[in-house]
């Protein structure tokens, strides 16, 4: 831990100097972002060293503009970098004669602080490079283009057959227009005719004539209809990223940059890379919406719900965001800015002292061993977890691997990907879920828009059965990996005793089929996610056919209480006080118990103070986190007596209202453990 | 040739999905078919054109036709129209 907190220092000073010659690309531009963020309650924020936001010189000379910061990034299209300073003159520009900081509340999603510039992150993120072609290229631009188009046209026709099964599937009415709009004559017209007559190449003129059509849409409508060209932003997104080879496109972010948006789609909050990025604002969502939930898992300190915000900022403008309170302040006065570089300060301190004894095993200060897992997306979080030691994997999500690639991943893909996982924490336990499509996340992965009711919808289990060669995949490459570690399966959306039957008959057939090609595959244990109501239900029956249980505990308090997470209306409704989720956690711990299956909460619960104590004091001892979680959770059960949290936990259970649960879990816990800054 | 004007009924009006039934349904005709709001005229078998219609609901449309079927086209697309294009959108 010394040693690597003295490179750290040293890093931040080599960093320094690298800073003031960071290249015009911005590829230079150094590895950690300066001070600007400091994440309080989230120890990951290691990466903001103290010595450096105790600098408060180096961050004033930062916010400046003074060190190579967005500015010298190159600007993607709506980007709209501002070159230069973006101090309190150049603020002044917007707001003659008044300095006044604009002070806005909206919903903090992942704690911490961070004080940086924004960048503005409009939809269209895709530029296209606009050379002028010599005659000779004509025709293979020409070409080009049309194999993009039919690459797109492939790739949308896959997904709607993947699609097909639902009846009146908004998905699929989606992607038939964009089938249409990809075949649409006047259009694939145009664009040629730009590649020929104006020797643009093929991605610039598909940009430059999609984007007329996308203005004189927007142009023509009111408010509410100019979001509908959406659909052709996302064709033109599509059609321009197999121009550039198929990949999706990222955009380029400038260190520590604050980003500024009116929404973020889960696979775009999925690629935000918590080296670059200081602090995620948006205008949309809700506490649980994906966004938030994984801003939380990469410590970016990140605020929601912020309504038009968005339109208020400028790129290059100077922010300090509270992910805790959901305090966002933009063009802070020079006071206020001194009071939240001083908390950010005092943050790293605590930080600093969590981290140090995170990789010690978490033991209440009643001798009881909590399992503290790591929640994890992809394996490029193993050294995270390896710096602050977990006790194993309680739940990697698989569907990132399948989002990264637009495509459904071979099985040798797979079984790489978990055999890199499984090898790497072995003899430690990873339970690997199966692909979790559905609600939200399903129209992310298909690129479609949000069905009615996505929640109440085809996901989880319900989708994998109904294509259980997707299933099948996954399940194999699962078994392989587990001859190398130790593997647990976990079933996502399980609401009846039938799917884990049917689940359990198809893993039993994979896995007679690989062990007569002779491969040695362990029995591998099979776990239910309890999210739904009926799961609680049905748990004692459900035992006889899981060997361990996971509670959901996001999705099971939507079930429940009836709550859509990221609908700001009802945000306010998501209640993990409320006294029939604490019931419904009592039941499944009680009845796991009694059927001697382990459980463990890999929700949210499990990252939050007041959570964790609920969840102790009611015996489940098994907890899974978000990485950046790990030691400030770890550091909370050692300060816990599991005797009391019982006691307060059996008094709770009597409570009749939400409100009275809450104030009392909060009285006892901030007694009991004394607060979460310790 | 067989016109005839209609009101948006739908909400938010003809955005992609709509736009799209309305393509399918005049494509299978064999008249030549326009549609116009205002004094702007599109063809009413390309998708982009109907789009640029920006139809909101409570626009009126004129759809005309001009061939052997024009008479079933227009009342085919009137009456999709007409219906909030099944309520699909």
């Amino acid at each position: 831990m010394k040693a690597r907190a003295s490179e750290k220092v040293k890093g931040t000073s080599a960093k320094k100097r690298a800073s003031a010659k960071a290249s015009p690309s911005g590829k230079t531009v150094p590895k950690k972002p300066v001070a600007e963020k400091a994440v309080a309650e989230n120890p990951v924020a290691e990466k903001a060293s103290v010595e450096k936001a105790v600098d408060e010189e180096a961050v004033d000379r930062r916010a400046r503009g003074e060190e190579a910061v967005g500015a010298k990034a190159k600007p993607k299209a709506g980007a709209e970098p501002k070159a230069g300073g973006t101090d309190a003159p150049v603020k002044s520009r917007r707001r003659v004669g008044a300095p006044k900081e604009l002070v806005r509340r909206g919903v903090g999603v992942s704690p911490g602080l961070a004080s940086g510039l924004a960048l503005v992150v409009r939809p269209e993120i895709l530029a296209p490079d606009d050379r002028v072609i010599s005659e000779d290229e004509v025709e293979s631009e020409v070409e080009r283009f049309l194999y993009a188009v039919r690459r797109s046209r492939d790739e949308i026709a896959a997904l709607r057959e993947c699609l097909l099964g639902e009846v009146d599937d908004p998905g699929v009415r989606v992607l038939e227009a964009h089938l249409l709009i990809l075949e649409d004559k006047s259009l694939l017209q145009g664009v040629r005719e730009s590649i020929e007559n104006e020797r643009r190449s093929a991605a610039g003129a598909l940009f430059e004539v999609l984007s007329r059509y996308i203005q004189t849409l927007e142009q023509a409508s009111t408010e509410y209809f100019r979001g509908r060209s959406a659909d052709l932003r996302d064709v033109q997104t599509r059609l321009l990223r197999h121009l550039n080879g198929g990949r999706r496109e990222r955009t380029s972010i400038p260190e520590g940059a604050i980003v500024v948006a009116a929404d973020v789609s889960p696979s775009e909050a999925a690629a935000f890379d918590p080296e670059r990025i200081g602090g995620i604002v948006v205008d949309h969502g809700g506490a649980t919406s994906h966004a938030a939930i994984l801003a939380r898992a990469r410590g970016i300190p990140a605020v929601v719900g912020l309504r038009d915000l968005s339109r208020k900022v400028e790129t290059g403008d100077l922010l300090l965001v509270d992910g805790g309170s959901g305090q966002v302040i933009v063009d802070p006065t020079p006071e206020t800015r001194s009071v939240f570089l001083g908390k950010m300060t005092k943050a790293v301190r605590v930080t600093q002292r969590l981290v140090a004894t995170a990789a010690e095993p978490a033991v209440t200060e009643d001798g009881t061993t909590v399992s503290v897992c790591a929640n994890i997306e992809t394996r490029a979080e193993l050294p995270t977890l390896e710096r602050l030691g977990c006790d194993g994997i309680g739940l990697f999500r698989t569907e990132y691997f399948f989002l990264e690639r637009n495509e459904l991943p071979h099985e040798e893909e797979q079984y790489e990907s978990y055999l890199h996982v499984v090898s790497a924490l072995a003899p430690r336990p990873v339970t690997l879920r199966v692909l979790d499509v559905g609600g939200d996340k399903f129209a992310a992965f298909f690129g479609l828009t949000r069905s009615e009711n996505p929640f109440l919808g085809v996901r989880g289990i319900r989708f994998l059965l109904d294509h259980p060669e997707i299933l099948r995949t996954q399940v194999r490459a699962v078994l392989r990996a587990a001859v190398h570690g130790n593997v647990r399966l976990l079933l996502p959306m399980i609401s009846s005793v039938e799917e884990m039957r049917e689940v359990n008959r198809i893993v039993d057939e994979e896995q007679v089929r690989l062990r007569k090609q002779g491969l040695d595959v362990p029995p591998v244990p099979r776990g239910a996610m309890v999210e739904t109501p009926a799961a609680v239900l049905l748990l004692d029956l459900l035992a006889a056919e899981a060997d361990f249980f996971s509670i959901g505990s996001n999705d099971l308090i939507q079930y429940t209480l009836a709550v859509d997470r990221g609908n700001e209306n009802v945000a306010h409704l998501y209640d993990p006080y409320h006294p029939a989720i604490l019931r419904a956690l009592r039941d499944i711990v009680v009845a796991a118990d009694r059927a001697d299956r382990p459980v463990t909460c890999c929700g949210e619960m499990s990252g939050d103070l007041y959570g964790v104590s609920i969840l102790l004091g009611l015996g489940c001892l098994h907890l899974s986190v978000s990485p950046a979680q790990l030691p400030r959770i770890k550091d909370l059960v050692r300060r816990s007596r599991l005797t009391d949290l019982a006691r307060m936990m059996e008094r709770a259970l009597e409570m009749p209202t939400s409100r009275e649960v809450k104030a009392w879990v909060r009285r006892c816990v901030d007694q009991i453990v004394g607060g979460d800054e310790g | 040739m067989t016109q005839q004007e209609v009101e948006v009924r739908n909400y938010p009006g003809i955005h992609a999905h709509p736009a799209g039934l309305f393509v399918k349904r005049a494509s299978q005709f064999e008249a030549e078919i326009e549609v116009s709001k205002g004094d702007m005229w599109v063809n009413g078998k390309s998708i982009m054109g109907v789009l640029m219609l920006a139809a909101e609901t409570g626009s009126r449309l004129v759809i005309r036709a001009n061939g052997p079927d024009e008479k079933e086209a227009v009342a085919s697309l009137v009456e999709l129209v007409d219906s909030k294009f099944g309520e699909a959108s």
